[in-house]
């Protein structure tokens, strides 16, 4: 059984996550994370999510992967005691004291050793087995070889990344944050001065950043190779994100599992990730090595979009009327599409469209006013509505 | 103090000095260095520089050379905790000196590690205050990064390749970077391997030196000019000025969270 994992920047979003298809989701706390600016969790939200997770059988990772300093390890030991008591699913960790000190002070929590701690073969896995470590989070930089051999000779859970925006660096070996702006990139400050420009000698302008990842390729051959987790980056993206790469991934595991996935589901799939983050996205390291191609230099192709058009607040089964609140501009005669977890993704032209009220107006052109539309399929709350672009095959 | 010092070489003649200790780079295992040796090139027991960090194929050649070529290791800084498993299996007295460049960065990291190895090299992004409290409390000795460029960035990708392919401009494996807006210079090498981003002026922490708890002292004078490596440690020594230094983040403390904005 793969697991989809999740990024939750918050409660609302860790709602979307499960809704959307994710079997867990990481979060991070207040403190000792990376993310530092994120909204991030209090010990009660902590609380909360775990326990609507496990509601639904499903599970919280919490990050503590901070690289510390010294000042840093005032209230660890507590706040680790508290995601225990908690019952967090486990905690997700680069810095081996923080390893160590969930081993020797018997706190029981699983623990997960970060991506930032780089691993990318089997001595450095066993290294971190035998502090106690049970699952890790590879590298980005891992190949399928890498992958395979260290499943192979450490039987550890493997977690890979599959989607969402890349560090040029390894993760964790980059303090360009740091000497350019001050803020701490391995405490959660990340500036990312790797999408910034610079100038060369002969004053050509040089850049380096790196497009985002997808795995769709490949995911069946990570599945084969015993990878046990996807994990899709992204703690800072908001809901309609969340939702559309979520449940595109469901999607794809599913139709993999049920081997029903065709190369031209597989094209589509790709498209509305890509339209979705608004960047490009490619495999990376599995096969071979990146190369320009796999780099953003000057001028990026694609343009902002406002595809999230609403959000289903209601449904009206029995006159068909489904309440939104809108979320970008929309017109009578749009062309629309709904998707949601339990929906046939369908396509919608707007005939109609009502205020709150209940008076008729041409467009829906304020930020989040309530709307009603006729719809014949029914929907159910969460369910989202966004500009149709592509043809579903 | 000479003697407690691991000097990265810049050329090949340097290493005819035989007063010096080298730490030297070794070819196919490291990135950020343009003058790295094999060990066809090491005559006697040296420290070795590792720092990749080395996938499959990586940590498998670097096991069969070091069972091939184990008498010609004195000790290893490694980035990768890869390394230090295979020279358990060695079963020898290699001396283990662990720097990953970014994260030795408090009492707390730096004393966990030590239980798994002989030294470290503490993370060069930290403040003066903090090495000095580090060095304090460790529970072994531990090394200092107190002379070269400061690495900033460690990338898996040949991005100035990948620049230069798309901008159809001649390969060059190396290239200075200019930030307008902090009015920074960098200094990108790259290798098959990798590339790494460095400051272009070389950290001077010779204000460090002196201290106890201390191994080693490391210097890496790989982007030094000079016309022989001992007259110039010499120079270095007697405290003379450097051209084109920098402190690093001795007195710059980062932050991590931003305050909130004033109303």
């Amino acid at each position: 059984m793969i697991e989809l994992l999740a990024p939750a920047g918050d409660l609302e979003k860790l709602k979307y996550a499960f809704h959307y298809g994710a079997d867990a989701v990481y979060i991070g706390g207040k403190n000792f994370s990376l993310r530092a600016n994120a909204k991030n969790f209090s010990l009660e939200e902590i609380a909360f999510a775990v326990s609507y997770a496990h509601e639904r059988q499903k599970k919280v990772y919490v990050t503590v992967n901070i690289v510390l300093h010294n000042e840093d390890e005032e209230g660890l030991e507590e706040y680790l005691t508290k995601l225990s008591e908690i019952k967090v699913d486990a905690v997700i960790v680069s810095d081996i004291y923080i390893v160590k000190l969930i081993k020797e002070k018997k706190i029981p929590l699983e623990v997960h050793l970060s991506t930032q701690a780089s691993v990318l073969n089997k001595y450095s896995a066993l290294f971190y087995k035998k502090l106690g470590v049970k699952r890790i989070v590879l590298a980005r930089e891992a190949s399928k070889s890498d992958i395979l051999d260290i499943k192979e000779h450490t039987g550890l859970d493997l977690e890979c990344f599959i989607h969402g925006a890349m560090c040029t660096s390894f993760s964790g070996r980059c303090v360009l944050s740091n000497v350019t702006t001050n803020r701490d990139a391995n405490r959660g400050g990340c500036a990312q001065i790797c999408r910034w420009t610079f100038d060369l000698e002969d004053k050509k302008v040089f850049s380096m950043t790196s497009k985002d990842l997808n795995m769709i390729p490949y995911l069946k051959e990570m599945m084969e190779v015993g990878v046990n987790s996807f994990k899709v980056e992204g703690r800072m993206r908001g809901i309609y994100y969340i939702a559309t790469v979520i449940q595109t991934y469901r999607k794809l595991i599913d139709k993999i599992q049920n081997n029903t996935l065709t190369e031209e589901e597989k094209d589509y799939y790709l498209k509305i990730l890509n339209r979705c983050a608004n960047r490009e996205s490619t495999p990376q390291f599995f096969h071979t090595l990146p190369t320009e191609k796999e780099q953003y230099f000057l001028g990026r192709e694609e343009v902002s979009n406002q595809d999230f058009l609403g959000l289903v607040l209601d449904y009206d089964k029995e006159n068909q009327i489904v309440t939104l609140e809108q979320r970008n501009y929309f017109k009578i005669g749009d062309v629309v599409e709904f998707f949601g977890p339990n929906l046939e993704t369908f396509t919608y032209e707007i005939h109609k469209i009502e205020n709150e009220n209940g008076e008729t107006i041409e467009v829906a052109n304020h930020p989040n006013m309530i709307v009603h539309l006729k719809v014949e399929k029914e929907l159910e709350k969460f369910d989202m509505m966004r500009i149709k672009v592509f043809d579903k095959p | 103090m000479k003697n407690k010092c691991l000097i990265i070489p810049k050329k090949k003649n340097d290493l005819d000095e035989i007063n010096i200790n080298f730490l030297l780079p070794l070819k196919g295992f490291c990135v950020g260095h343009k003058f790295e040796v094999t060990f066809e090139e090491i005559k006697s027991a040296s420290y070795i520089l590792i720092n990749r960090l080395l996938d499959k194929e990586g940590i498998e050649n670097l096991e069969s050379l070091f069972f091939k070529n184990k008498e010609k290791i004195k000790g290893v800084v490694f980035e990768d905790l890869g390394v230090l498993e295979i020279i358990k299996k060695l079963n020898s007295n290699i001396e283990t000196i662990y720097y990953p460049a970014h994260t030795m960065c408090s009492i707390h990291t730096v004393n966990a590690c030590l239980e798994y190895i002989d030294t470290l090299i503490l993370s060069p992004d930290i403040t003066k205050e903090e090495i000095e409290e580090i060095l304090k409390l460790a529970k072994k000795e531990i090394c200092l990064m107190i002379y070269g460029p400061l690495p900033y960035l460690y990338s898996r990708r040949t991005l100035l390749t990948n620049y230069q392919k798309v901008n159809q401009l001649p390969n060059q494996k190396e290239e200075t970077l200019y930030e307008k807006t902090t009015n920074k210079q960098f200094y990108f090498v790259e290798n098959e391997y990798g590339t790494v981003c460095y400051d272009k002026k070389n950290f001077d922490g010779r204000e460090l030196l002196q201290k106890e708890n201390v191994k080693y002292y490391i210097l890496d004078v790989q982007h030094t000019e000079y016309e022989n490596i001992t007259k110039w440690l010499n120079l270095f020594f007697e405290s003379k000025p450097l051209p084109n230094t920098t402190t690093g983040f001795l007195y710059q403390k980062t932050i991590y969270r931003l305050l909130p904005r004033k109303e």
